[in-house]
């Protein structure tokens, strides 16, 4: 059937009518998703910059009328969170040199290496993952008690070590895959090692799987709280997490300090998530070797 | 040349062998060995300690499937199977819609599209611990701002509800927060799969006349099938074995109403010391966490095989 130029003009005005619409409804959504994500953030950061005053009051004010930093001279000059930072600083960076280690070598030898049994250790490494916390830290506390390691930076290196082991494990095996194994050939023709191929061939072509390991370990071991609140019993063994969570439960909670806390302790992850997120991507979709 | 020259035999001499390590072992050997010590060594002592019964002097006596029987007739381990239950599938369900709706919405065309998958992800980058006092903080009765929201919106009978402290709020509450915090993985996986779906197969489906709810039913969801079991079965797992959120947000309280297995062991181990009876049910959850491992490893099989 032959369509009128009036016909088309009404369909053409129809379809931007719809289109419109359709982008108004996505547009809409997109606004609740990002009042969704941002809320609690933006509540977070309100409410520690109240003065005590102004944290309880009926009906809660949104926008601090008085925004002060009180609350975070607090928390990092009073309270003993400056203490909490350091200690989770220390295990988080010795999580993620021993993690890169221990990773990097496992990696290029799952990559390079088929062996007898290399599949099911593989296997094996991803079911690891899945195993449930509260399950290892009954036999795991009493083990580092017998060998006197409570209370110890060393008994929470070596359990998150372990915990981000398999993930960067899989992650830098993927990597170095991708990575033609005629290179370490080459450098091995040439006068190395299988080592030193390694270490002067693959890993610099390996950066951004490197530089996503390691922020993954280091977030394992900031975030993680089980093990850190049943190996360490002396406020000034505490993680951040630790801090963070005994002030729940407290007679009184000063809110406006507990949020000021909070945010400081967030700030690293999202920078280092930022990051993560980039790596990830290019490792992902470029691969490591170009041409 | 093989990328594995190493594999190859090397040709045989009658000269005596230098002993060497094989570098495939040498490589790998320091992680297994580590995860072998932290994960598998516990695993069985964990299994040792499920059948003793910690004595009075410190030390454990066998007593078998004692601690079995025990918890079998405890209703608090009951009532944290149901209440594991209840968070388990309310949040993956809650985390399944909202991340699909999400990737949907953030794969649109549409204006400044890697800031707004960045927003998105925020709640992902927060640790559990700040989640939960952060939450507990806007669940307050009288100071917090989700009543305050409530009141606002005209529930005006929402003013002071306790949802931590009520016995039938306290655990959809802790399901909300969860839901909050774990979307974005779903999400991004989501996402990830969409970019794989050739733009050919819409255009097709348009040619054939499907709208678009049918496209999405003919299309995006077959080709979604794979990521979203694989995210489904990880996040269940997660939560499942979820601890820090719970133990912060609501101790398990009130009366127990969010009680969950992880915790019961919890309680049962580091705060009364009962630790076989606590190794006794951890063993349980093993096997069901074991369960839902093989049933993952199984689909990640099967796909490297196509």
């Amino acid at each position: 059937m032959p369509s009128t130029p009036l016909d088309r003009e009404a369909q053409r005005r129809r379809a931007n009518w719809r289109w419109l619409l359709e982008g108004f409804w996505t547009y809409f959504a997109l606004l609740w998703l990002v009042i969704y994500c941002l809320f609690p953030l933006a509540w977070m950061i309100s409410s520690s910059l109240k003065p005590t005053e102004d944290t309880y009051v009926i009906p809660p004010l949104w926008i601090p009328p008085h925004p002060t930093l009180h609350s975070y001279q607090m928390t990092l000059g009073i309270q003993n969170f400056p203490r909490y930072f350091f200690n989770s600083s220390v295990v988080s960076i010795s999580t993620t040199l021993l993690a890169m280690v221990f990773a990097g070598l496992a990696g290029y030898g799952f990559s390079r290496f088929k062996f007898r049994g290399s599949r099911v250790l593989m296997i094996f490494t991803l079911i690891t993952q899945m195993f449930p916390g509260i399950l290892l830290i009954i036999p795991y506390f009493s083990m580092m008690g017998a060998a006197g390691l409570l209370n110890t930076y060393p008994a929470l290196v070596i359990a998150y070590t372990s915990f981000s082991l398999p993930f960067c494990v899989w992650m830098l095996k993927g990597f170095f895959d991708s990575i033609p194994a005629e290179l370490d050939q080459a450098a091995m023709i040439d006068g190395c090692s299988r080592i030193s191929a390694f270490l002067r061939v693959i890993l610099p072509l390996s950066t951004p799987g490197l530089v996503a390991t390691a922020i993954f370990s280091f977030l394992v071991a900031w975030n993680e709280f089980l093990f850190a609140v049943v190996l360490t019993s002396t406020p000034s063994m505490y993680l951040i997490t630790v801090g963070i969570a005994s002030n729940i439960g407290q007679f009184r909670i000063q809110w406006n300090d507990l949020m000021a806390a909070s945010v400081l302790a967030t700030l690293p992850t999202i920078v280092l998530y930022a990051f993560l997120e980039r790596y990830l991507v290019q490792g992902l979709t470029a691969g490591a070797v170009k041409g | 040349m093989s990328p594995l020259a190493s594999t190859q035999v090397a040709p045989a001499t009658f000269a005596p062998r230098r002993w060497r390590v094989n570098p495939a072992y040498a490589f790998t050997l320091p992680a297994i060995s580590l995860l072998a010590l932290v994960l598998l060594v516990p695993l069985g002592d964990v299994f040792y300690l499920s059948v003793h019964t910690d004595g009075s002097n410190g030390t454990m006596e066998f007593t078998g499937l004692s601690n079995y029987r025990q918890f079998l007739d405890d209703p608090m381990f009951w009532n944290a199977v149901r209440n594991t239950a209840i968070f388990t599938v309310g949040s993956v369900t809650l985390h399944l819609l909202l991340g699909m709706g999400a990737a949907l919405l953030l794969n649109r065309k549409i204006v400044g599209r890697t800031v707004f998958r960045v927003i998105a992800l925020v709640p992902w980058m927060f640790s559990s611990v700040v989640v939960a006092v952060l939450w507990n903080w806007m669940y307050s009765p009288q100071f917090g701002v989700i009543n305050d929201i409530l009141d606002r919106i005209g529930i005006h009978s929402a003013a002071e509800i306790a949802w931590l402290g009520d016995l039938n709020l306290a655990l959809p509450a802790v399901i909300f927060a969860n839901a909050w915090r774990g979307f974005p993985f779903v999400m991004i996986m989501v996402l990830a799969g969409l970019q794989t779906i050739p733009r050919e197969e819409y255009e097709a489906a348009n040619v054939d006349g499907a709208s678009g709810m049918a496209a999405f039913r003919y299309v995006t969801l077959p080709h979604l099938r794979f990521v979203i079991g694989i995210a489904v079965i990880l996040d269940s797992i997660w939560t499942f074995r979820y601890f820090d959120l719970i133990q912060v947000m609501t101790h398990g309280g009130p009366a127990n109403a969010t009680e969950v297995l992880v915790t019961l062991v919890f309680r049962n181990s580091f705060e009364y010391f009962k630790f076989g009876y606590a190794s006794a049910i951890a063993v349980v959850t093993f096997f069901i966490l074991l369960g839902f491992t093989l049933l993952y490893v199984r689909i990640l099989l099967a796909d490297e095989r196509r």
